[in-house]
C-alpha cells in the first residue's frame, strides 16, 4: 500500500457512526448500490462481515467480489479502509 | 465427492476444520465463500500431484508473512491450531512414559520400546493381522525411508514420523490398511474423533504416530498431503476435545500461553520448507523439553532426556550427516576420479620415462658370425667363437664413453666429436681397464666392427675418414666390412643415441624459441611493411593534395592577371615566387616542377610559351579561358543593380495605373538579419539610383525584416521610383515595391519628414 485516498483517511480518522457505504474506501457510486441491494446499506454492516470473516484479507476480498463483483483494487482498498478503522477504533 | 453446496452449515465448517482452514462463522453471507474455499481445497486435495498442495497451502503461508498486519498474523496463527500441533508432541513424549516404571532407565533398548508399543498397540488395534507382521513391514518402511533421505523432504509430518518410526510405525502399517477408505467418511472420523477425545493419553498418541507412519507408508506424492490433512484434522479435533480431557488440557493452556514460541511452530508447519529442517528439528525437542518441565513431573523430564538421547537425537543426527554426505559425496567422488585420472597419468609418464633410459649394452640376444668352413673369411664376415666374448667386453666397456660422446656432440658442444678412433679405444682401454696388450686390444676391437654390421640393433657404427677432424656423418658411415680401407682412420660411434630428457626438453625448447621467432619476425616485417604501405598512401594523397592546391593556386593567379592586365601572360618563375615564400621553394621544387608539368599537359586554358620580358626569354603561362569564368560562379557580385527583369512603363501588365500613396515598400534587396552595413549599403543603393530622379522624404532599411521604407514627396514621385525599382535585379536578387498607405508608413515612422530637404544618395 504505496498511499491511501483522502476517502481512506476521512474514513479513518473517526468513528464510522451512521455513515452510507458509499463513506468506504474503494466503494463508490455503483459498489454503494450493488451493496446496499445485498442489504449492506451501512458501512458498519459491512464492518460486520469484515468482522465475521476474521478480517482476512483473501476471504473478505472474496466476498467483495461476489456480493458487489468489486475488483481486486476496490476490495483491496475496503478491506484496509476497514481494517485500519479497526485498529484505530476496535 | 462430496456435493460442497449441499452440506449443512455445521458440515461445511467441519470440513473445512479438517483441511485445518481457520474457519469463520457460517452465516448466510459468508456461506458463499466458505463454500467456494472447501471447493478450492477439495480440488487441490485431489489433484495427484502433490505439489499443488503444497504450493497452496505455501501461497497461505507466504501471504501471511509478506502480510504487515501482524494482529493478522497473530490471528491466523492461533486459529491454525498451533496449540494444538504441540500437544500432540507432548503426548507423544506421553505413551511412552509408563516404560520406565516398569524398566530400569538405563537399560532401555530399542526392544523393549517396541515391545512396549506392541502392547499399546494391542489396546488399541482392534482387528487387525498378527502383531509380528506388522512390525516387520514397519521395518521394511523404515529402513526404506531412510535410504531415501530425499523422501523426507517432502513435509514436516514425514520427518514428525520418522523421529518417532522406531516405535510407530507398527501402529501405523494396521493403521494405513484402512485408512484411504476413511478418507471421506466424515461420519466415521468423528466417532473416531470423539472416542479418542475422551480415551487415554496414549492412545491420541498412537492415534497421531499411526497417522504419520501411514502416510509414509503411501509415500507417493499424495502421502504428505494426507499426513497434512490428517494432522490438522488430528490436531483441530484435540483442540476440540481438550477441554474434556484433564490430562491434556494443562500442557495445552501452557503452549497457548508460549505464543512466541508457537508462532515459529505454525509457521514452520505451513511453510514446508526443507531447508531448515533439521534445526526445526531440534527447535521441537527443545519444545518438549521446555513444556515438560513447566507442566509434567521431573520423572517425566528424566525420561524424556532418554527418550531424545535414544530415539528423537540418532535419527536426527542420522538424517543429517545422511544428507551432509549426499552433498559432499557427490563432489568427492568427481574430484575422486579426477585425481584418480591424473594419477594414473603421472604413473604412465614416469614408468613411460623409467622404460627408454634402458642403458644397458646388449648382452644377449646379438648375432655373432661365427666363422666356420664355408665361404666366410675370418676378420671379414666372421668372427672365430672364442673371440665374440672378447669383443662384447670391449663393446660394454666403451659404449658408455661412446654415449657420452654422442651426447654431448648432440646436446653441448657441436664441437666434441662422438666418434671414437681405434687409436682413441685403444688408449681408452689401456687407461681404464689397465689392459697392456695393444694388439689384442685391437684385434678384439676388428672383432666387434664385423660384429657391429650384422648387430644394426645397437646403434653403432663403423665410420672411416681421411682424418679424424671433424664429426662423423652420414656419409662416413660403412655399410660392410668389404668398404674398409686400409689407411683411413676407422673410427666407431653412436649415431643416434638415447639423449637425456633435459637435452631433448633443451633442444624442443631452443626449437620452439626458434620457430616463435622467426613466426615473430616474419609478423613484425609483414607489420612494418604494413605499416610503410600506409604511410606511403597517407604520403601520396597528401602529395596529391598539395600538387592540387597549388595548381589551384597558380590559376587562381593567372586569373587575376588575365582579368587585371591587357597582357595576360605571366612569368612562371613570378608565379612560384608570388605563391611558394622564400623558405619552401627550395623543399617545394619537385611539386612546383610536378604542378608545372601538370598545367603544361592538362589546363587547357592555359598556354605556355616563351616570351621575350625584359630583354630576358622567360616560359610565360598565358590565360586564354574568360576572365570571369570562375568569379561569376563563386562571388557574385555584391551590391551592384543588374538590370530590369521585366518592364514597368505605363501600359505594361505589370505597371500600376497611377500611384495611390507617397509610400513604398521594397522587399528582396537583403536577406532578413543580413547587418546594419548592408543595410546602410542597401539604402544608398536605392537613394544612388532614384535620388536624382524623384524627391525623396525619408528612406530607412530595415535589418529585421530585410525590407526598405521609402517616402517621397508626391504620388508621382512615387510612381517614378517605383517604375525604377520593381522587377530589378539587385546582387542577384529580384526586387518587388508596393505602395505602402500613408498612414501606416506615418505610424511606423512618426518622424518621418514631411518636406524638404530631399535626400540624395552620397
Amino acid at each position: 500500500m504505496s498511499s491511501t485516498s483522502q476517502k481512506h483517511r476521512n474514513f479513518v480518522a473517526e468513528p464510522m457512526g451512521d455513515k452510507p457505504v458509499t463513506e468506504l474506501a474503494g466503494v463508490g457510486g455503483v459498489l454503494g448500490e450493488r451493496l446496499s441491494q445485498a442489504g449492506f446499506d451501512r458501512a458498519y454492516v459491512v464492518l460486520g462481515q469484515f468482522l465475521v470473516l476474521k478480517k482476512n484479507q483473501d476471504l473478505f476480498k472474496e466476498w467483495m467480489k461476489d456480493t458487489c463483483s468489486a475488483n481486486s483494487k476496490q476490495s483491496t482498498d475496503c478491506w484496509q479502509c476497514l481494517n485500519d478503522w479497526c485498529e484505530e477504533f476496535l | 465427492m462430496i456435493d460442497v453446496e449441499k452440506l449443512s452449515d455445521a458440515e461445511l465448517r467441519t470440513k473445512l476444520l479438517e483441511f485445518g482452514f481457520p474457519v469463520m462463522p457460517i452465516t448466510g453471507t459468508t456461506r458463499k465463500v466458505m463454500v467456494k474455499k472447501l471447493k478450492l481445497l477439495l480440488e487441490n486435495k485431489n489433484k495427484v500431484g502433490s505439489s499443488d498442495t503444497r504450493r497452496s497451502l505455501g501461497k497461505y503461508s507466504s501471504e501471511e508473512e509478506s502480510d504487515n498486519e501482524t494482529k493478522s498474523r497473530r490471528m491466523r496463527r492461533i486459529t491454525l491450531a498451533a496449540p494444538v500441533a504441540s500437544t500432540s508432541v507432548k503426548i507423544n513424549q506421553k505413551i511412552v512414559e509408563p516404560e520406565p516404571v516398569s524398566s530400569p532407565k538405563g537399560k532401555q533398548t530399542s526392544a523393549s520400546k517396541t515391545k512396549i508399543i506392541r502392547g499399546v498397540q494391542d489396546d488399541f488395534d482392534t482387528g487387525s493381522e498378527s502383531e509380528s507382521e506388522l512390525v516387520g513391514s514397519s521395518e521394511k518402511l523404515n529402513s526404506n525411508v531412510r535410504r531415501s533421505p530425499s523422501k523426507y523432504d517432502e513435509s514436516l509430518e514425514d520427518r514428525d514420523f520418522k523421529r518417532r518410526s522406531p516405535l510407530k510405525t507398527s501402529l501405523s502399517s494396521s493403521y494405513s490398511r484402512y485408512s484411504p477408505t476413511k478418507n471421506d467418511d466424515s461420519s466415521f472420523l468423528n466417532s473416531r474423533n470423539v472416542s479418542f477425545a475422551t480415551s487415554s493419553p496414549a492412545r491420541h498418541t498412537n492415534y497421531g504416530g499411526t497417522e504419520s507412519a501411514g502416510s509414509g507408508l503411501l509415500s507417493t506424492s499424495l502421502a504428505s498431503e494426507y499426513a497434512n490433512d490428517r494432522l490438522n484434522q488430528m490436531r483441530s479435533r484435540l483442540s476440540l476435545g481438550n477441554p474434556s480431557t484433564p490430562l491434556v488440557s494443562p500442557e495445552v493452556k501452557l503452549t497457548e500461553r508460549d505464543t512466541p514460541f508457537l508462532s515459529n511452530f505454525t509457521r514452520r508447519l505451513s511453510a514446508l520448507s526443507a531447508s531448515k529442517k533439521n534445526v526445526d528439528f531440534e527447535n521441537k525437542n527443545d519444545l518438549v523439553k521446555e513444556h515438560d518441565a513447566n507442566g509434567s513431573t521431573l520423572y517425566g523430564r528424566s525420561y524424556l532426556s532418554n527418550f531424545r538421547a535414544t530415539r528423537g537425537r540418532e535419527p536426527t543426527y542420522e538424517y543429517k550427516s545422511l544428507q551432509n554426505e549426499g552433498g559432499a559425496k557427490g563432489s568427492f567422488v568427481s574430484y575422486g576420479v579426477l585425481a584418480l585420472a591424473a594419477a594414473f597419468f603421472i604413473v604412465l609418464a614416469v614408468v613411460y620415462l623409467g622404460m627408454v633410459s634402458d642403458t644397458s649394452v646388449v648382452t644377449s640376444g646379438y648375432l655373432s658370425p661365427i666363422c666356420d668352413d664355408s665361404l666366410n673369411i675370418a676378420g671379414i664376415n666372421c668372427v672365430n667363437k672364442e673371440h665374440i666374448q672378447n669383443a662384447i667386453n670391449l663393446l660394454e666397456s666403451i659404449h658408455p664413453e661412446l654415449k657420452k660422446r654422442a651426447v654431448a656432440h648432440r646436446c653441448f658442444d657441436l664441437s666434441i666429436k662422438p666418434q671414437m678412433t681405434e687409436t682413441e679405444i685403444v688408449a681408452f682401454c689401456q687407461t681404464n681397464y689397465g689392459i697392456k696388450d695393444a694388439e689384442m686390444i685391437r684385434k678384439d676391437l676388428h672383432n666387434l666392427e664385423v660384429m657391429t654390421f650384422v648387430n644394426p640393433e645397437w646403434g653403432l657404427h663403423v665410420a672411416q675418414m681421411e682424418k679424424n677432424d671433424g664429426a662423423v656423418t652420414e656419409a662416413n658411415i660403412l655399410t660392410s666390412m668389404e668398404g674398409m680401407v686400409p689407411n683411413k682412420i676407422t673410427s666407431l660411434v653412436l649415431l643416434n643415441p638415447e639423449l637425456p630428457y633435459k637435452c631433448v626438453f633443451f633442444a624442443y625448447l631452443a626449437n620452439a624459441i626458434y620457430s616463435l621467432t622467426l613466426i615473430g619476425v616474419i609478423f613484425a616485417a609483414l607489420f612494418v611493411s604494413r605499416l610503410g604501405l600506409k604511410y606511403y598512401a597517407r604520403y601520396q594523397q597528401k602529395q596529391k593534395h598539395e600538387l592540387n592546391t597549388l595548381i589551384e593556386k597558380i590559376i587562381e593567379v593567372l586569373q587575376n592577371a588575365a582579368s587585371d592586365q591587357d597582357n595576360t601572360y605571366v612569368v612562371i618563375n613570378h608565379v612560384r615566387d608570388a605563391i611558394l615564400s622564400v623558405k619552401e621553394r627550395k623543399e617545394k621544387r619537385r611539386l612546383w616542377e610536378r604542378a608545372v608539368d601538370y598545367i603544361k599537359e592538362h589546363e587547357s586554358r592555359v598556354r605556355t610559351e616563351v616570351q621575350t620580358v625584359h630583354g630576358e626569354s622567360y616560359d610565360v603561362w598565358r590565360w586564354i579561358g574568360s576572365g570571369n569564368l570562375s568569379l561569376c560562379g563563386n562571388s557574385p557580385r555584391k551590391s551592384v543593380w543588374q538590370g530590369q527583369a521585366f518592364d514597368t512603363d505605363p501600359g505594361a501588365a505589370n505597371s500600376v495605373a497611377f500611384s495611390p500613396t507617397p509610400c513604398l515598400k521594397i522587399r528582396g534587396m537583403f536577406e532578413e538579419g543580413a547587418g546594419k552595413p548592408v543595410a546602410m549599403t542597401v539604402r544608398e543603393a536605392v537613394l544612388s539610383k532614384i535620388g536624382h530622379q524623384c524627391r525623396i522624404l525619408h528612406c530607412q532599411a530595415e535589418v529585421s525584416s530585410g525590407v526598405v521604407y521609402l517616402k517621397c514627396a508626391s504620388e508621382e514621385d512615387a510612381a517614378i521610383a517605383f517604375k525604377n525599382l520593381h522587377g530589378w535585379w539587385y546582387s542577384g536578387q529580384l526586387v518587388t515595391v508596393k505602395y505602402l498607405r500613408l498612414e501606416r508608413y506615418q505610424q511606423r515612422y512618426p518622424d518621418a519628414a514631411s518636406g524638404p530637404p530631399y535626400l540624395r544618395s552620397g
